[in-house]
């Protein structure tokens, strides 16, 4: 068979979804299931919100560890928190401006490219700025009680901050083998399924090769 | 008289209804599933419409409705796959591939046609609804945005393909 011997069929296939009453009053209706357009904009507002967030988080740090910067630990927890910050910041104006380059009617392996490195983003941002977390409510806590209540926990407890930190940093290690070892399964939420995937590595495998396959599609 | 936006609005519309077949065979080359269809249809109007204002109308409106409702149906395929866990197109249009007890001879052809889709990737999917809808390798270059030359490169490889398929499937 030929690839022009599939045309009769492609005509009669045309005929019958011309003939699909229900795709045709789709196509009539008027505006309402615009999702990928809906879902980026969410993106970009999320991101707007959180950047607001850490620059904040950033204005109210930097004197915090300017401050302290004659005790150690101090000065450490806030040159952590302030890192953070700034990486939040990084993250968030990279994926607005990115959102705001896409261009729907652009062509088919420019968009999806596009589409694929921003879902490369997010995830890598998700797990950059998801996984320190384990550790970074620790050092938020030393900040926030010597900040608001003049109580240096380090200082107070250290045996305690050692430990959560300790926790917190097998907590990282379990949160990238547990998904992994669980593997894929029906059960639970997209959001779930979703959350495991990336800490998985499972979705960074699955847009790398798109990424590869836009790329090999491009290239002659 | 007619405002700006009623103009816009009367405008597409004399240009959507024109050209609506596109929508149509997109989603249908994408979706097998009927309520799938309708909601990549759907999406695809809507994104048009948003995209409308940016419309040059210098340029041909079938090459730029074409890239619109490819992007659309695609990222709608990977999104799908990716929400489902399972890959969306190979399998459900294989299903509806299956031969139908009284099949008419169209019958059979569409079933090899759906069945033939169903085996391509999204992006050489999108090549061969183009080169089906008797599209130039300019416009397909055009839509899918490589070069003319990877066009009849990438065609000339899947008709090789499907000629070694039916010379396998004769044996």
């Amino acid at each position: 068979m030929e690839l022009d011997d599939l045309k009769t069929a492609w005509r009669d296939l045309e005929r019958r979804l011309e003939e699909s009453e229900a795709t045709t009053r789709a196509l009539r209706r008027d505006i309402g299931a615009d999702r990928t357009r809906s879902a980026l904009r969410r993106i970009a507002w999320g991101q707007a919100v959180m950047a607001a967030i850490w620059v904040a988080v950033t204005v109210f740090v930097a004197p915090f560890w300017i401050e302290h910067r004659a005790t150690t630990h101090l000065l450490l927890a806030g040159a952590a928190l302030h890192l953070y910050a700034l990486t939040g910041i990084v993250s968030c104006v990279i994926q607005i401006a990115w959102i705001a380059s896409i261009d729907h009617a652009a062509p088919v392996v420019v968009l999806q490219r596009k589409l694929a490195v921003l879902r490369r983003t997010r995830i890598l941002s998700q797990l950059i700025l998801g996984l320190p977390m384990w550790v970074l409510w620790v050092v938020a806590t030393m900040v926030g009680a010597r900040w608001l209540l003049d109580i240096d926990l380090y200082a107070a407890s250290p045996g305690w901050i050692q430990l959560s930190l300790l926790i917190g940093f097998a907590g990282i290690i379990l949160s990238l083998w547990l998904p992994r070892r669980l593997g894929r399964t029906a059960r639970g939420s997209r959001f779930v399924q979703r959350v495991l995937d990336d800490l998985a590595g499972r979705s960074l495998v699955r847009v790398t090769r798109e990424m590869d396959e836009l790329a090999r599609f491009g290239r002659e | 008289m007619l405002d700006v936006a009623d103009e816009t609005q009367a405008r597409f519309e004399a240009l959507f209804a024109e050209h609506r077949r596109i929508a149509l065979k997109v989603a249908g080359t994408y979706c097998a599933d009927p309520e799938d269809r309708r909601d990549v249809a759907q999406e695809i109007a809507a994104q048009l419409w948003r995209a409308f204002p940016a419309y040059d109308e210098s340029r041909p409106f079938s090459t730029w409705m074409y890239r619109i409702a490819l992007n659309v149906a695609i990222s709608w395929v990977r999104r799908a796959s990716r929400d489902r866990m399972v890959p969306v197109d190979g399998a459900s249009l294989e299903s509806v591939a299956s031969p139908e007890p009284e099949e008419t001879e169209a019958d059979e052809r569409v079933r090899i046609l759906r069945r033939f889709i169903a085996e391509l990737g999204d992006l050489d999917r999108a090549l061969v609804l183009l080169y089906l809808d008797e599209r130039s390798y300019r416009e397909m270059s055009d839509v899918l945005g490589i070069t003319e030359t990877n066009v009849a490169t990438k065609l000339g490889r899947i008709k090789e393909r499907i000629r070694k398929g039916t010379a396998n499937g004769a044996r």
